[in-house]
């Protein structure tokens, strides 16, 4: 009994703090604006648009946050915002998203200055921008969910029923897309 | 004989390809993962496999910081400039709701007085949520006349009807009636005829 009263006390906590999260926009941002910008920008492969959409997500999710009933992390609840975004951009672009981005691509390159010296050698940099343009190359050839649910497991770090219940899928469909997408990674990846 | 189980037998191999993959996915049931505790090599595939993920996620997150940091977008400013436009909007629209119901109501209230001036007709009450609603409007414009007309009915006529008695005394007292030139007397004994009748009062 005690234990139950706790556990609901800890939730109505993790509510509080996160309803309390969301009503400081500035503090909102700085905290899940790179991961959000990540996500959206490797999902639709454009970053002008990217950047866009990321900043439609927080105001709709600023304005939106009385909605927010916690039963998620801030974090998830922003990823299926953003989510929504890209397929409403999606509609809009008719699907000519990404291929027609490559020209305006991702260019993560520079990214090696930006890692932390410290962590690694210079010839282990090279290596993690050369497996990233990797992966990067394989996402492009993914389908949208797949390449959202990708993006979702190995950027995010999200499980699998977040990400079932990110998308609005079955759990089932969620790893099947999953090994899809692995596999046409792995196989760009060992080229 | 020597039969193996099954937990044996999966010591013996090593995973496969799909179960490498299941682990990446988390998803790896109990028996594989008990042989990759024990086995380096699946170990080392593991982390072969793992490593595009990671420098992908890792020099992602690294791009992504430093196009947040370089480029800090006013959010802030957007999401307070969008609650004043809503907010903007929503006294605007109320305003001309306002405006859109009072008009109607003071004209047709105006309409109503006069006509009730002039017929004697009482106006009829108006349902409550009307009277709410234009209760506003009529405070500045229908009230001033109300006040002059119709508040304190009893006090005003009882004014008026002083006031009728001041004259009428005034008119007894100063003023000389032509029929006092031929000594008329009023058959109940008075000088002049009709001059200390009672004035009719409104009532």
């Amino acid at each position: 009994m005690q234990l139950a009263l706790d556990v609901t006390m800890s939730n109505v906590q993790v509510v509080e703090r996160s309803s309390s999260e969301l009503d400081d926009i500035d503090a909102l941002v700085r905290t899940y604006r790179p991961r959000l910008l990540r996500f959206v920008t490797f999902s639709i492969g454009d970053p002008d648009l990217a950047e866009s959409i990321t900043q439609d997500c927080f105001l709709k999710a600023y304005n939106g946050r009385d909605k927010f009933r916690g039963d998620c992390s801030v974090n998830t609840w922003l990823t299926s915002i953003a989510l929504n975004l890209i397929r409403d951009q999606q509609r809009l672009q008719k699907f000519r998203f990404w291929r027609q981005a490559r020209a305006t691509a991702i260019d993560v390159s520079d990214a090696a200055n930006f890692l932390a010296s410290h962590e690694s050698s210079a010839e282990a940099r090279i290596l993690a921008i050369e497996r990233t343009e990797q992966v990067q190359a394989a996402l492009a050839n993914l389908s949208v969910n797949q390449r959202a649910i990708f993006l979702m497991r190995f950027a995010e770090d999200m499980d699998l029923s977040e990400i079932a219940a990110t998308i609005s899928m079955p759990i089932n469909t969620v790893k099947t897309h999953l090994h899809r997408a692995l596999k046409a990674v792995r196989a760009e990846v060992g080229r | 004989m020597n039969t193996m189980s099954s937990r044996q037998l999966t010591h013996l191999f090593h995973l496969s390809e799909d179960q490498i993959d299941d682990v990446l996915i988390g998803d790896l049931t109990a028996e594989p993962a008990a042989h990759l505790k024990q086995c380096a090599e699946c170990q080392t595939r593991l982390e072969a496999a793992k490593a595009p993920m990671a420098s992908f996620a890792t020099v992602s997150m690294a791009w992504s910081e430093r196009q947040s940091a370089t480029a800090p977008i006013t959010l802030a400013q957007a999401a307070n400039s969008a609650g004043q436009r809503r907010a903007n909007w929503v006294a605007t629209v109320t305003a001309m709701l306002l405006v859109a119901v009072s008009i109607p109501l003071t004209m047709r209230e105006k309409h109503t007085q006069v006509v009730a001036s002039d017929t004697g007709v009482s106006t009829p009450a108006k349902p409550a949520a009307v009277q709410q609603a234009s209760n506003n409007a009529e405070q500045a414009q229908v009230q001033p006349v109300a006040i002059v007309h119709h508040e304190h009915p009893a006090a005003q006529l009882a004014q008026d009807n002083e006031m009728l008695q001041a004259i009428n005394r005034e008119l007894d007292a100063s003023v000389q009636s032509p029929s006092d030139n031929f000594g008329l007397m009023a058959v109940g004994g008075t000088a002049a005829h009709g001059r200390n009748a009672p004035v009719q009062t409104w009532d």
